[in-house]
Parts: C-alpha cells; sequence; structure tokens
C-alpha cells in the first residue's frame, strides 16, 4: 500500500516513470516466476503475496484504479485540455480530479452491467409470473407474513430479517475465521460449491419457467444437454479461464438468478426489510473500526495477500495479463482496451515499458509487484469473487431442500452481499498495479494519443452482492406493475452509484456500494408508488403533461 | 393490433430522443451521467409537486392547480441543475475527457434538458405503453381511438420542448435575459395547461398548438445556441 | 481473459484444453472455442503453434456443426412425432406446450 499510495501522490510524469521501472523490475520478476504464478492463481486467495493491496482490492466490490486515470489526465490537460494543466494544480488536486475521471468512465463501465442485471429481473419478473409470487419460503425466514394486519407483518419482516441478517453475520465472521485460519481450500471449495449450484439447480428451474411462461415445449435430453453445456461453460468461465464477455455475462447472469431467487422466496414486507438491514449492516461492516470487512482487508494486508475473491464483476481489469516476455509488438491501445486473465499478467506492459523508455523510478520493485501480484489479485478476486457470492448461497441450497436451499442461498448470499458491500466500492487509486502499468504504458508508448489512452481499460469492479440487491430493489419494485416506479428506483439507484463513487474519488477508501444506492431506491420506490403514481395516473387518464 | 400500436407509438415518442441519445450523449460517459443526473431532478421536482398534490386534499381533482405547481417546481429545478452545473463547471472540465462539453456551454445544457425531457416522457407515456401491449385496446366501446397515438405524439413534443426549453433557459440565466426565462416559464405553462383539454378529446386543440410552440422554441433555442438563418442553410446542403 | 496477450505456448494450450473438454458432451464448449481462438487461428500472422491452433478450431467448427445439426434433427424429430409416440414421448418431455396434443 504504502508505494501505491507514494506513487499515487507523485506527480504525473513521475508516476509514468515509476510505473516504466515497475514493469521493468515486473518483467524481471515475471521471468522468474511465471510457473508458480500460474499454479498459484486458481486456487489462493492470497497467494500472490506480492500485492499489499491485493488486499484491499479484493475486498472492494469497486476498485477504482486510479493510476491509469491519472496517464490520460497529463495526457488530456496537456494536449487537450490546453489551459489548466500549466499552471500545475497542487497533487492532491491532481489527483482527485484524476480520481472523478477515471470515476466518471468507469461509472459508464459499471452503469451497463448492473442496467443490464436489473433488465434481465425485470424482464423476467414482467413475463414469468412465477417469480412474482411467494408460494414457498425460506428456512431463515419463518415467519410468512400471511396476517392482513400490517402490525403482524411489520413485526414478522423485522423478525425475519433479523434472523437473516444474523445468519449473514455469522456467515461473515466464519469466513473471516476461515481466512484467519488460512483455510483457502474451504473457501474455495465453498464458492465453488455455492457457483454449480447456483448455474445447475437454479438455472434449470428459471429454464423450466421460462419455457413454461412462453409455452416451448421441450424434451428431457435436450434440455439435460443444454444445462450441461450451460452449466460447464459457466464453471470454465467464472473459476477458469474464458472469453471476458462470457465471463461477465456469467456473472450478471448469475446475480440476477440470484436476485430472482430472493424476490421469489422473500415475503414482501421482509424483502425490504432486508434491504434497508443489508444496507446498515454494509455500512457498518465497511466503516466501523472493528468491521468484518474492515478486518477482513487488514489481514490480507498483514498477509501481503489479496483477500480470498467475493462475487466481483469487474469491467476489464480481471483479466490479468498473460505473461509474455516476447510481446513488445503488441497494440499498446489494444492491450490496454483488452485485458487478459493470465498469472503472469503484466509483463507484457512491462516489457513494452522498458522498451520504450526504461527510466529507474523510484519504488519501481515495489510498484512492479504490487502490479503483479495486482494482476493476479484481480482474476483470483474475479473468479473467487464470482464464486463467492454465488456459491455460497448454491451451497446452501445443496444441503437443505430446495426451498431451504432458498433460505440458505438468501442467507449466503446476503453474508456475500454484506461481504461484497464491503469490499464493494475501495478505489484503488493509488495503487493498482495495472493502472499504473496501463498509464505507464499508454504514456510510454503512446503519447500523442493520450484521449485514447484514459478511455481505454481501468478495470472497476463492483461485488455481485451490489448487483443482486439493486435488481431486488428494481424487481421488488416493478413486481407491483408499474413502470414509473420501476424507471424511479432505476435512476435512483445509478444516481447513488454515481454518488458512491465520487465519495470514492473523493476519499480514496474503500466504501460500501449500498447504503446510499439503496436509500435512494426504497425512498423514491415507497415516494413514487405511494404518491406519484396516483398522481401521474391521473395527469395520464386525462392526457395531461407537464 | 395492439403490438404493433405499441411499437409504433413508443418509437413514435421515444425514436427521435433515443437517437438524439446514441449519436449525441452516448459516447461521452461524462453526459450520460449528466443526463442521469438531470432525470433525478426532474424525479424530485416531480415528487415535490406530487407531494403538495397529495397533500391539499380538496384541490386533488382540479388538476389545473396540480399541472401550474409541478410546471413551477419544474423550472425550479432547471434553475438548481443550471447553477450546480455551473457551479462545477471547472471541475467537469477537468474531469470530462472530451472538453467541448465545458466549451461549449450549450452542450450542458443541451444534455440535461434532454434528460428532462426523457424522464418526463417516460413517466407520462410508460404506463400507457404497458396498457398498449395488450390486451386490450382503446377506443372498442366508447372512449376515443385515438387516445394512444396522441400520447405518444404530446409525449415526444414534450420531450424536445424540454430540450429546448433548457437551452434557452441556461442561456438566458447566463446572459441575464429574462425576457427568455419569462418565455420558457410561460410556454412550458401554456403547454402544460393546454393538455387540460385533452380530457376532453379536442386533440387538434392542443396537439397542432403544442406543435407550433416546439417548432418556435425550437427556433429560438437553435439561435440561443448560435445558429442563424445562414448555418441552417448550409447544414442542410451539407456544406 | 484477453487471448491476445497470452504467450504462444498457452493459447495452445488453452486452445487443446478447450478441444478436449468439448468431448464430453459439450458442443458449447466448442463453439466458445472457435470464436475465442478464431481470430488467432486465421488473421494472425503466423507462428509456430498456429497451424495446431487452427486445426483444433476447425475440428471445434465441426464438431459444433454437427452437434447442431444432430439435435435440431432430433427436436425435429421428437417434436412433429410426439403425439404419435404416446406415453414415452411424454415421459421424454421436459415441457408440454398447453393447448396443443
Amino acid at each position: 500500500m504504502d508505494a501505491h499510495v507514494s506513487a499515487s501522490t507523485s506527480s504525473p510524469a513521475t508516476v509514468a516513470v515509476a510505473g516504466e521501472d515497475e514493469n521493468l523490475s515486473g518483467e524481471a520478476e515475471r521471468l522468474e516466476r511465471p510457473p508458480r504464478r500460474q499454479k498459484q492463481q486458481r486456487n489462493n486467495y492470497g497467494s500472490n503475496a506480492d500485492s499489499p493491496d491485493g488486499a484491499v482490492l479484493t475486498v472492494p466490490s469497486v476498485v477504482i484504479r486510479d493510476s491509469t486515470a491519472r496517464p490520460s489526465r497529463l495526457s488530456g490537460g496537456g494536449v487537450g485540455g490546453g489551459g489548466d494543466g500549466a499552471p500545475g494544480p497542487s497533487q492532491q488536486e491532481i489527483e482527485e480530479e484524476q480520481g472523478l475521471k477515471y470515476g466518471a468512465q468507469h461509472v459508464i463501465k459499471l452503469f451497463v452491467p448492473v442496467s443490464l442485471c436489473m433488465l434481465v429481473v425485470v424482464a423476467t419478473i414482467n413475463s414469468i409470473s412465477f417469480y412474482n409470487s411467494t408460494d414457498v419460503y425460506l428456512l431463515y425466514t419463518p415467519f410468512h407474513e400471511l396476517s392482513p394486519e400490517p402490525s403482524v407483518k411489520l413485526w414478522n419482516a423485522l423478525a425475519n430479517s433479523l434472523i437473516l441478517m444474523s445468519v449473514v453475520v455469522l456467515m461473515t465472521i466464519l469466513l473471516i475465521v476461515l481466512y484467519k485460519k488460512r483455510c483457502y481450500r474451504v473457501i474455495h471449495g465453498w464458492l465453488i460449491l455455492s457457483s454449480f449450484m447456483l448455474l445447475f439447480i437454479f438455472t434449470y428451474l428459471y429454464l423450466e419457467e421460462l419455457l413454461r411462461a412462453y409455452n416451448i415445449p421441450m424434451d428431457y435430453p435436450t434440455a439435460v444437454l443444454i444445462m450441461w453445456n450451460f452449466g460447464v461453460a459457466g464453471m470454465m468461465a467464472i473459476h477458469w479461464q474464458a472469453p471476458l464477455r462470457l465471463q461477465q455475462g456469467y456473472l450478471i447472469f448469475v446475480a440476477a438468478l440470484m436476485a430472482l431467487v430472493f424476490i421469489k422466496y422473500l415475503p414482501e414486507w421482509t424483502a425490504w426489510a432486508v434491504l434497508a438491514a443489508i444496507s446498515i449492516w454494509d455500512l457498518i461492516a465497511v466503516l466501523s473500526p472493528r468491521g468484518p470487512l474492515r478486518i477482513l482487508v487488514e489481514t490480507a494486508q498483514e498477509r501481503n495477500e489479496q483477500i480470498f475473491p467475493a462475487l466481483i464483476y469487474s469491467s476489464t481489469v480481471l483479466y490479468t495479463y498473460m505473461g509474455t516476455h516476447y510481446t513488445p509488438e503488441q497494440p499498446l491501445p489494444t492491450t490496454t482496451s483488452s485485458p487478459s486473465s493470465s498469472n503472469s499478467t503484466t509483463t507484457t506492459r512491462a516489457t513494452q515499458n522498458s522498451l520504450a523508455s526504461p527510466d529507474p523510478g523510484a519504488g519501481a520493485s515495489s510498484s512492479s509487484r504490487s502490479g503483479n501480484s495486482r494482476h493476479g489479485q484481480r482474476q483470483q478476486e474475479n473468479n473467487q469473487a464470482a464464486a463467492e457470492g454465488m456459491p455460497l448461497v448454491s451451497f446452501k441450497n445443496n444441503l437443505h431442500g430446495n426451498a431451504e436451499a432458498a433460505g440458505f442461498t438468501q442467507e449466503w448470499s446476503a453474508n456475500l452481499s454484506d461481504r461484497v458491500a464491503r469490499r464493494q466500492i475501495e478505489v484503488q487509486t493509488t495503487q493498482s498495479g495495472n493502472g499504473r502499468r496501463s498509464n505507464e504504458y499508454r504514456t510510454v508508448t503512446t503519447p500523442n494519443q493520450p484521449q485514447m489512452e484514459a478511455q481505454e481499460e481501468r478495470g472497476i469492479k463492483l461485488g455481485l452482492g451490489d448487483f443482486i440487491f439493486y435488481s431486488v430493489l428494481v424487481g421488488k419494485a416493478s413486481s407491483y406493475g408499474d413502470w414509473t416506479t420501476t424507471i424511479a428506483c432505476f435512476v435512483a439507484i445509478l444516481i447513488g452509484l454515481c454518488l458512491t463513487l465520487l465519495l470514492l474519488a473523493i476519499w480514496r477508501k474503500a466504501l460500501p456500494a449500498l447504503p446510499i444506492s439503496i436509500t435512494f431506491g426504497l425512498i423514491f420506490c415507497f415516494a413514487t408508488s405511494a404518491v406519484v403514481k396516483p398522481f401521474m395516473e391521473k395527469l395520464s387518464a386525462k392526457q395531461v403533461f407537464i | 393490433m395492439t403490438l404493433p400500436e405499441f411499437f409504433g407509438c413508443t418509437l413514435l415518442a421515444f425514436g427521435p430522443p433515443f437517437s438524439l441519445f446514441v449519436f449525441t450523449i452516448a459516447n461521452d460517459p461524462v453526459r450520460i451521467i449528466i443526463l442521469i443526473a438531470a432525470a433525478f431532478f426532474w424525479l424530485l421536482s416531480l415528487l415535490l409537486s406530487s407531494l403538495l398534490w397529495f397533500a391539499v386534499v380538496p384541490l386533488q381533482d382540479v388538476l389545473a392547480f396540480g399541472v401550474v405547481f409541478s410546471v413551477l417546481f419544474q423550472e425550479c429545478f432547471r434553475y438548481i441543475i443550471y447553477r450546480i452545473l455551473r457551479s462545477t463547471e471547472q471541475g467537469l472540465h477537468a474531469v470530462a475527457e472530451d472538453t467541448r462539453v465545458t466549451e461549449n456551454k450549450h452542450i450542458l445544457a443541451y444534455v440535461s434538458g434532454l434528460g428532462f425531457g426523457i424522464i418526463s416522457g417516460m413517466f407520462a407515456l410508460v404506463n400507457v405503453l404497458a396498457d398498449m401491449a395488450g390486451p386490450g385496446t382503446m377506443g372498442l366501446k366508447g372512449g376515443t381511438e385515438l387516445f394512444f397515438i396522441t400520447s405518444a405524439a404530446q409525449a415526444l413534443a414534450i420531450i424536445l420542448l424540454h430540450t429546448f426549453w433548457s437551452i434557452i433557459f441556461f442561456n438566458a440565466f447566463d446572459t441575464n435575459n429574462y425576457l427568455h426565462i419569462a418565455y420558457v416559464m410561460g410556454s412550458h405553462l401554456f403547454v402544460s395547461l393546454l393538455t387540460l383539454l385533452n380530457a376532453d378529446a379536442h386533440y387538434w386543440a392542443t396537439l397542432l398548438p403544442s406543435y407550433i410552440v416546439t417548432v418556435l422554441t425550437g427556433v429560438l433555442a437553435f439561435k440561443v445556441a448560435g445558429g442563424s438563418a445562414r448555418s441552417a442553410k448550409r447544414f442542410i446542403m451539407c456544406q | 481473459m484477453d487471448i491476445s496477450k497470452a504467450p504462444n505456448p498457452r493459447k495452445l494450450q488453452l486452445c487443446r484444453t478447450y478441444l478436449m473438454t468439448g468431448f464430453a458432451f459439450l458442443p458449447f464448449v466448442w463453439a466458445i472455442n472457435v470464436c475465442w481462438f478464431f481470430d488467432e487461428a486465421f488473421r494472425k500472422p503466423p507462428y509456430p503453434e498456429q497451424s495446431q491452433i487452427k486445426r483444433y478450431v476447425i475440428y471445434s467448427a465441426i464438431g459444433t456443426l454437427l452437434w447442431l445439426i444432430a439435435l435440431t434433427t432430433w427436436i425435429i424429430i421428437f417434436q412433429t412425432n410426439r403425439a404419435d409416440w404416446g406415453a414415452t414421448a411424454d415421459y421424454m418431455s421436459f415441457i408440454i406446450p398447453l393447448g396443443s396434443p
């Protein structure tokens, strides 16, 4: 972390240099270690010992790597901006601006998958009535809100959410204990199991309901073949290596599926109570000094490991670059744009940098390490994270019957979400090895096209838990059949996400992604359905436009 | 019939705004964020006006009351977003990748206006559209079958008007042109109150004036944004 | 992951793994393999491993195609004859559409 921070604080030019150095050093390291890396990647959360940041990275669902932004910034300011670059604003200011800039692009990179996930959920809710009604309940919600009395419903919901939340807290603590004891295999197995369950059992249910809703005939051999193909490819994509788009698609789908499970199996008031409770828990877990998430991150930092991967969606960064020492040829922009997930991710960049301009910078070695570790971390994080969030849920399902399973899954998912949330937004502006490298890389390689560079890949990560609960909120809102409420929730959540990322860029510390968005979403959902909807209905019935 | 009607009305109302979005906004993250922020502020204004309408129980059936205050709230929030955008201009300049966003002040106005328009059009139309998709339709047993299509056309007018209004409005505050401010407020009130006539199915009496106002406002916005007859001609001639 | 940044032996290994995995009744994996390595196999400047990758990609494409054809014919045969086959076909049906025999 220190190294990263220092790098971040340094002026952009210095950063670039450092990056180059990093790359060089990183390259050397890579050369030495590629085999080790590859082995490690798959199973270990903390195996990549290099990165001090890794822990932080893993934890936050949203990781913003400012470093990439910086170079772009430099280039942009110098080339395009013209005016302001000259006076030399303080480093802090520069960083903030870069962070914001970085944020603007990454916000959009998150908007798209979040919107897609919500779209899947809303479309499903509106076309498949199966997910609209709650007839089976989770094990963790013993109170079914069958009474017509609002007061009874209220305490039912509160009790249910309390139970769910305590399960979540317990699971989180269990996870931390496992992590502290270095039971990586247990955690990893857990994740794989849960993603397995989600990809097979819940997808099977989804397929059945989908076909039934559209009245499409299908025979068992075909269904089994489809399920087998879909599930295995999903496992490969999430836990191993696959094209980036495919992996992202699977992660979005799994998150949407999990959200549908929540919507389906949680009683109505309980769902709202859980949403509120989760965001509060998120807040506590991430920000309080003794918050579980925090402990997790600190432990990971102590160990110089990355935190075990949680469900994380990464826009691009996930993919570490494969360590090809020989690839000086790589097209600069392309390399940045298309991240590849491999163990020795950073090597290519390093080589490029070295080729372009090897300047000895301060802390190069450290930076390079961080970069490498980061790549590794990212990969791991991505995979693991993906695995984690879903897997937890699925895992429970396995243990119990479907309904029970659902309950477990909810809990698990909740746990996951909590964790995710805690981790959700961390801005790794200072360190992100990838970002730096990319920046450096960009600066070195393509000094002429600064703006292009800026747009290139800075990965951002959002916990799948955030995806899940955003989608639960929007899906729940749309299940009332009022589209204005859905749209209001959608806009409110996106604005909340924007604000969170803005705060992230300003404060530069891990932030929970759920509280602001969910608060906005809840406010607008209830306000819209209670107050705005009658007004708008009256207006549109009379065709009055305001 | 219901499905074609649904797609037809959807494209009629949201086709032009959608193309505007795709061609002018979708490529710039900062613009997308400003668009969504504008939509959010419009939501806030709607929330306030709904609260007022909701609170004043005796006047709930007098729609003119709600409409007037809603228009006022919307213009207030337009002003608020204007203040916010102008005060964050420095930051935007630093952040924006595409410096045109801040160099040409009308872009900010246009983007936020489109955000206002799209969300307001959506709120006005989306439930109607959902009903449009079936299974029933309007005009079989009483009522007019023009209901859907006039709603869509009116929504398009409102969306475009919001865009133009924002351009004029922002510029008016930049240049202290109170006439333009008054024009924006007045035409907004005029159009909104005009649509009250829709309740009696006087569609030509509302749509025609609405579109006349739209065209006039568009011309005014074009002039405000620095256009002239000559530049328009050159644009049309592809020079 | 971005395959274009991987070292060549790694690409070959990945492509091969995907091809082998596909034999476990996984035409979808083959399809992924084809899409993923198509550029590597046919559009990149030649390198030593490319010929093998090309072969694997072609095999995967053939496999995917065969599976597609087989599956389509099976579905067509089954669905057209479902009513005639009686109880057996009903037994094999995952979803029987409402409103049709």
